[in-house]
C-alpha cells in the first residue's frame, strides 16, 4: 500500500507542476522551434524575446501595477472590516452568531453574476469605470463572509480573560480590540489577508466588465484576453510568457505561505 | 462569568458598531445588489424599452421556459459539475487516503500540489488551450508519441471533447483545495475505530466503510456544497477556452447570462436567467442535504 | 504593511485610470494585415495638424470587436472614438444612443455619391449615423471556362454543379461555419426563394414558412453531394483558396475576392465571371448587404476633429488605397466596378432591430444544428422562429 500510495502522489505532483513547468520551457523558445512537431522538451537556443514583446505590447508593468494596488487594497480594507465583525462575533451569544453565520454563508452561496450587473450599474453611476476602486470595494465585500468566518473562528480562541483584564484597566472595547486582541491575531490576520490578496488578484468576471481601458486592466484579464487579438497564427510563446509572468508572484506567495493557507482553507473547512 | 452579560453590560449599540462597517459594505456590495437582480427579473429592461425599466411580471420567466439556449446551458453546467465535483473529490480522496499514510514530506506535498489552486482561473485556461492545442500541443503529442491514439485530436474543436478538456483543467485546479480539506478530515478520524474494526477482522475496505467515510462525510459536506455551486458558476475558464463553443456544446449558465447582460444589452431577461440559476442551484443543494442527512443517518 | 507603503498604494489606486483621453482620439479597426489603415492613419495625423488619432488594432472576429465597443460604450465610452462600423451594428448602437448624428454633416455631393442602400444601411429612423466606406453583398462566382450559361435557378445550380463536380473538383462552395456569415448566405438563399426572416415594422417572425424550410433544405441538400462536408466549418477564406486553386465550379463569396483574383493574374483571372445569386422561379435574385463605415462615439470629447478624420478617409483618393491593397468595393458610384454595381445596388439588408445580435444568434444555433444533421430543417426553423418571437415580443 505504502508503494503504491507513493507513485500515487509522486504522479500528482508532477502533474500539478509539469504544466506550468512546461509554459515556462515553451516561454523561452522562438516561436518558430514552438510551431515544430514534434515538440522538444528543452528550448534549443533559449531566448528572452517573448518576454520582451510582452514587454513591448504593455510597457511599465501596467498591469502588474493595476493588479498589486487593488489586490493589495481590497484585502487590506476587507481584513480591516471583517476583524472589527469578526471580534463582535466572537464575543457575542452564541444564538446571534449562528444566525450571523448563517447568513453570511447564505451570502456566499450567490454566483458572482448575481451581482455583477447592480454593481455595474453603481459604478457606472459613480463614474467609477476603469478606477481601481470600482474592484477594491467589490472584492472586500465579495471575500467578507469567508474572511469574517475564518477570523471569528480564530477570535473565539483568544481567552476572555483578556479582554474582562482590559476592562478592569478601563479600556474600551475598541482599545482592547486594537491593543490587546489584534497583535494576538497577527497569524490569522495574515493567513485571511494572503488569501483575499489571491482572490482578488485572481477575479476574472468582474474586472472583464468594469475595467476596458488597457491602462486599468489587471494582469489577469489582460493575459486571459490576450490572444483573442490576433488574426492567423496565434503566437504561443507571448502567451506562455503572459502564463508565466502572471503566475510568479502567486506561486512565490504560495511557496512563502504555504502553510497559512492551507491552515486557513482547512479551518474554514472545519467550522 | 457568562460572555453574554458582559457584552450586555455595555450598551448594545457598541456591538452594533463593531459590525458597522461589515454591514455596509456587504450591504453595498452583496445585498443590494442580489435585491435589485431579483427585482429587474421581473422587469423589461433592455434596448427596445430604451432601458427603461418597464413591469413584466412573469413574462421573462415565461420566455425562460421556452429558450431551448438556457435549456441547453443548464444541460451543460449540470453535466460539468456533476463530472468535475465527483472527479475532484474522488481523486482528492484518494490522495488524501494516500497522504494519511505517509510520514514525512506531508509538508513538501502540500505545497506543491496548492501551486495550481493559487492560479487565476483564467490564467489556468489560457494554459490548458496552449497544451490542448490540436497541432502544437504537447498532450497531442504525448498521447501520439505513447501511442494511446494516432491521431492529433482536435480537443477544443468538438464539444465532447471540449468538455473533457474543460473538466480536466476545472479538476487540475480544484483538487489542489479539495486534498487538504479531505486530509484534514482524515486526520480527524479517531484511531480507535480503525483498530476496533482490525480486531474483528475487518480490512482496508471495512475500515473506510464503516469507519472513515462516516466521519468524513459530515466533515466535507460543505466543501462538497460549495464546490457544487463554486463549479455552477464556473465563467473564467469557458470563457477563456471555448468562448461557449463549438456551438454551445460548452455554454454554460453563467456564460449565457453575460451574453444577456454585456452583449444583447437585455438586463431584465439576464436578470432572470441568473435568478433561475440561483433557484435551481438552491433546490439543487436543499435535496442533496435531505439526501445526504438520510443516508448518513442510515449508517449509525 | 508600513504606514509609507499603504499611503504610497492608496494615493496610486485614487489616481484613477492613466491615459487622459482628451489629447488623441482612438479607433478600432479590423486586423491590419496590409498596413494600409496604419498608413492612412499617419498621413492623416500628418497631413492635418490637431489631435492624433491613434489606430488600435482590434480581433478578426466581427463579434468581438462589437463587444469591444459595447463594453466601453456601456461604461461611458472611454475607449474608443471613432466607430468602424459594421452595417449590422447600426440599430443597437442607435437605439442605444452612442452614436452622433451625421445627418447635417454630409454634404449633398457626398449625399449623391454613395449608394442610396449605404446611406440606408448606415441610418436608423430617418438619421444618418454611419458614413459608409466600404460595401458589400453576396454573389456568385463560377468558371467561366466550364460553364457556357451561368444558372439562374436553384435547380439550374444543383443540376451544373452534379454536372460538372469532379474527385478533384467541388460543384459549390458556400460559408457554413455558425457565425453571422452563415446568416447572409442563408438570406440569400431564403429570399430567393420568396422567404423573409423578420418584419422591421411588425417585428413578425416568419421563419416557420414553407418557402423558409425550402431554402435550408436546398443548403443541406448541397452538403457531400455538391458541397464538401467540411463546408459547414468553412468561413470566407477557406472558400477562396479552395476557389482560386481551381478546385471549384461556383463560389459563393463577396465582392472582395473579384479584386484579388484579378490582382494576382495568372490564368484563373480569365476563367472568372460573376453573376447574382440564383433565385427560384417567379422570384428574384437577393444579395446581403454588407460593408463598413464610420460613426463617431457620442461620448467623443472632440467631435469636430473626429469628422475631420472621418472625412479624410472617406475622400476618393483614400477609399482607392485601401481598395487597390485589400480588395474591399467602396461605397462610392464611381470607385465600384462594373460588374457588381447593379447587384450592389439592389443588396437587401438584414433586419433593422436593435436585437438583431440574439436574433441572428439565435438563427445561427438553429441553421447550424441543421445542416450538421442534429435536428431536421422544420424543426429548426420552428424552434428558431419561436425563440425569436418571444424575443421580439415586447
Amino acid at each position: 500500500m505504502n508503494v503504491s500510495s507513493r507513485t500515487l502522489i509522486f504522479l500528482l505532483c508532477v502533474i500539478a507542476v509539469a504544466p506550468i513547468a512546461w509554459h515556462g520551457i515553451s516561454s523561452l523558445k522562438t516561436p518558430a522551434e514552438l510551431t515544430r512537431l514534434p515538440p522538444s522538451l528543452l528550448p534549443e537556443s533559449p531566448t528572452l524575446e517573448n518576454y520582451q514583446e510582452l514587454v513591448r505590447r504593455r510597457p511599465r508593468g501596467t498591469y502588474y501595477r493595476n493588479s498589486f494596488v487593488i489586490s493589495s487594497l481590497s484585502s487590506l480594507l476587507c481584513v480591516a472590516v471583517g476583524s472589527l465583525a469578526a471580534y463582535a462575533l466572537a464575543r457575542i451569544s452564541s444564538r446571534i452568531r449562528t444566525l450571523v453565520t448563517s447568513s453570511l454563508l447564505a451570502a456566499a452561496f450567490f454566483p458572482p453574476i448575481v451581482l455583477l450587473f447592480p454593481l455595474y450599474e453603481l459604478i457606472r453611476t459613480a463614474g467609477l469605470t476603469n478606477h481601481p476602486w470600482a474592484l477594491i470595494v467589490p472584492y472586500a465585500g465579495l471575500n467578507l463572509p469567508f474572511a469574517i468566518w475564518l477570523l471569528t473562528g480564530y477570535f473565539r480562541q483568544i481567552p476572555y480573560e483578556l479582554d474582562e483584564a482590559a476592562a478592569i484597566d478601563g479600556l474600551t472595547r475598541f482599545q482592547t480590540f486594537t491593543t490587546i486582541i489584534l497583535p494576538l491575531a497577527g497569524p490569522a490576520l495574515v493567513t485571511t489577508g494572503i488569501l483575499v490578496f489571491i482572490f482578488s488578484w485572481n477575479e476574472f468576471m468582474f474586472a472583464l466588465t468594469f475595467m476596458n481601458l488597457e491602462s486599468a486592466k489587471t494582469i489577469t484579464v489582460g493575459i486571459a484576453t490576450l490572444s483573442g487579438a490576433f488574426t492567423y497564427e496565434i503566437p504561443w510563446g507571448l502567451l506562455a510568457a503572459g502564463v508565466v509572468a502572471s503566475s510568479i508572484p502567486l506561486i512565490v506567495l504560495a511557496v512563502i505561505f504555504q502553510r497559512k493557507i492551507v491552515a486557513g482553507l482547512t479551518a474554514g473547512a472545519m467550522q | 462569568m457568562r460572555l453574554s452579560s458582559f457584552w450586555r453590560a455595555e450598551s448594545d449599540a457598541r456591538n452594533v458598531l463593531f459590525f458597522l462597517p461589515a454591514a455596509i459594505l456587504l450591504g453595498l456590495v452583496v445585498v443590494y445588489p442580489i435585491l435589485r437582480t431579483t427585482i429587474l427579473s421581473l422587469f423589461h429592461l433592455k434596448l427596445a424599452t430604451q432601458f427603461q425599466a418597464e413591469f413584466a411580471g412573469p413574462e421573462n420567466f415565461v420566455r425562460l421556459l421556452f429558450d431551448s439556449r438556457f435549456h441547453n446551458s443548464l444541460k451543460v453546467t449540470g453535466l460539468f459539475t456533476a463530472v468535475s465535483v465527483a472527479l475532484e473529490f474522488g481523486i482528492g480522496l484518494l490522495l488524501a487516503l494516500a497522504a494519511n499514510a505517509l510520514v514525512h514530506g506531508k509538508g513538501l506535498v502540500r505545497t506543491v500540489l496548492l501551486v495550481p489552486w493559487t492560479l487565476p482561473t483564467a490564467i489556468i485556461a489560457v494554459l490548458w488551450t496552449w497544451i490542448f492545442n490540436d497541432q502544437y500541443g504537447v498532450l497531442n503529442a504525448l498521447l501520439m508519441k505513447t501511442g494511446i491514439t494516432t491521431e492529433a485530436i482536435p480537443w477544443l474543436a468538438g464539444p465532447h471533447t471540449a468538455m473533457a478538456a474543460i473538466i480536466m483543467a476545472d479538476v487540475w485546479k480544484t483538487v489542489p483545495f479539495v486534498f487538504p480539506v479531505l486530509l484534514a478530515g482524515l486526520q480527524n478520524v479517531p484511531r480507535e475505530l480503525h483498530e476496533a474494526i482490525e480486531m474483528d477482522g475487518g480490512g482496508a475496505w471495512a475500515k473506510f466503510k464503516y469507519v472513515t467515510w462516516p466521519h468524513l462525510l459530515p466533515f466535507v459536506f460543505i466543501s462538497i456544497i460549495f464546490r457544487i455551486i463554486q463549479a455552477f458558476a464556473i465563467f473564467d475558464l469557458v470563457y477563456v477556452m471555448t468562448g461557449g463553443g463549438p456551438g454551445g456544446g460548452t455554454e454554460t449558465v453563467s456564460l449565457y447570462s453575460y451574453q444577456t447582460y454585456m452583449r444583447y444589452l437585455d438586463f431584465g431577461y439576464g436578470s432572470t436567467l441568473v435568478v433561475a440559476t440561483v433557484l435551481i442551484l438552491a433546490l439543487t443543494a436543499f435535496v442533496l442535504h435531505t439526501f445526504l442527512h438520510r443516508r448518513y443517518e442510515r449508517q449509525f | 504593511m508600513s504606514a509609507t507603503a499603504f499611503l504610497a498604494l492608496l494615493l496610486i489606486s485614487l489616481a484613477g485610470p492613466s491615459s487622459v483621453q482628451d489629447e488623441f482620439l482612438t479607433v478600432l479597426m479590423e486586423p491590419d494585415g496590409t498596413g494600409v489603415w496604419r498608413d492612412l492613419v499617419f498621413r492623416f495625423n500628418r497631413e492635418h495638424p490637431g489631435p492624433a488619432v491613434h489606430l488600435i488594432e482590434g480581433p478578426p472576429a466581427t463579434n468581438t470587436r462589437e463587444d469591444m465597443y459595447t463594453t466601453s460604450f456601456l461604461s461611458g465610452g472611454a475607449s474608443y472614438d471613432i466607430v468602424y462600423c459594421d452595417v449590422i451594428w447600426i440599430p443597437k448602437f442607435v437605439a442605444a444612443g452612442w452614436l452622433l448624428d451625421l445627418s447635417d454633416l454630409i454634404s449633398e455631393q457626398d449625399r449623391a455619391d454613395y449608394l442610396p442602400v449605404e446611406l440606408r444601411a448606415g441610418s436608423y429612423q430617418g438619421r444618418l449615423y454611419r458614413m459608409p466606406a466600404f460595401t458589400d453583398a453576396g454573389v456568385l462566382y463560377y468558371r467561366k471556362d466550364l460553364v457556357a450559361h451561368p444558372p439562374e435557378t436553384f435547380d439550374e445550380l444543383m443540376q451544373i454543379a452534379l454536372r460538372l463536380k469532379t474527385n478533384d473538383r467541388w460543384g459549390l462552395l458556400w460559408q457554413g461555419k455558425q457565425y453571422e456569415g452563415l446568416i447572409t448566405v442563408y438570406l440569400e438563399v431564403l429570399w430567393g426563394h420568396g422567404g423573409e426572416w423578420i418584419d422591421d415594422e411588425s417585428r413578425k417572425v416568419l421563419l416557420g414558412s414553407p418557402e423558409a424550410i425550402r431554402a435550408l433544405e436546398f443548403l443541406k441538400a448541397t452538403i457531400g453531394t455538391v458541397s464538401p462536408p467540411a463546408v459547414t466549418t468553412y468561413i470566407e477564406e477557406d472558400t477562396r483558396s479552395i476557389f482560386q486553386n481551381g478546385r471549384a465550379v461556383f463560389l459563393r463569396n463577396w465582392p472582395y475576392v473579384w479584386t484579388l483574383i484579378q490582382r494576382r493574374g495568372g490564368p484563373m483571372k480569365d476563367q472568372i465571371s460573376v453573376v447574382p445569386m440564383v433565385h427560384a422561379p417567379r422570384h428574384s435574385s437577393a444579395a446581403t448587404l454588407g460593408g463598413w463605415g464610420f460613426a463617431i462615439s457620442k461620448f467623443c470629447p472632440n467631435p469636430q476633429r473626429a469628422w475631420q478624420f472621418v472625412q479624410f478617409l472617406t475622400r476618393p483618393e483614400q477609399l482607392r488605397a485601401v481598395q487597390q491593397r485589400q480588395g474591399r468595393i467602396p461605397s462610392r458610384r464611381n470607385l465600384i466596378p462594373a460588374e457588381f454595381l447593379s447587384i450592389l445596388d439592389s443588396a437587401r439588408m438584414r433586419p433593422r432591430i436593435p436585437e438583431y445580435a440574439q436574433a441572428s444568434d439565435i438563427l445561427q444555433r438553429w441553421l447550424s444544428a441543421a445542416l450538421t444533421g442534429q435536428v431536421t430543417p422544420e424543426e429548426a426553423l420552428r424552434e428558431a422562429a419561436r425563440e425569436t418571437q418571444l424575443l421580439l415580443a415586447s
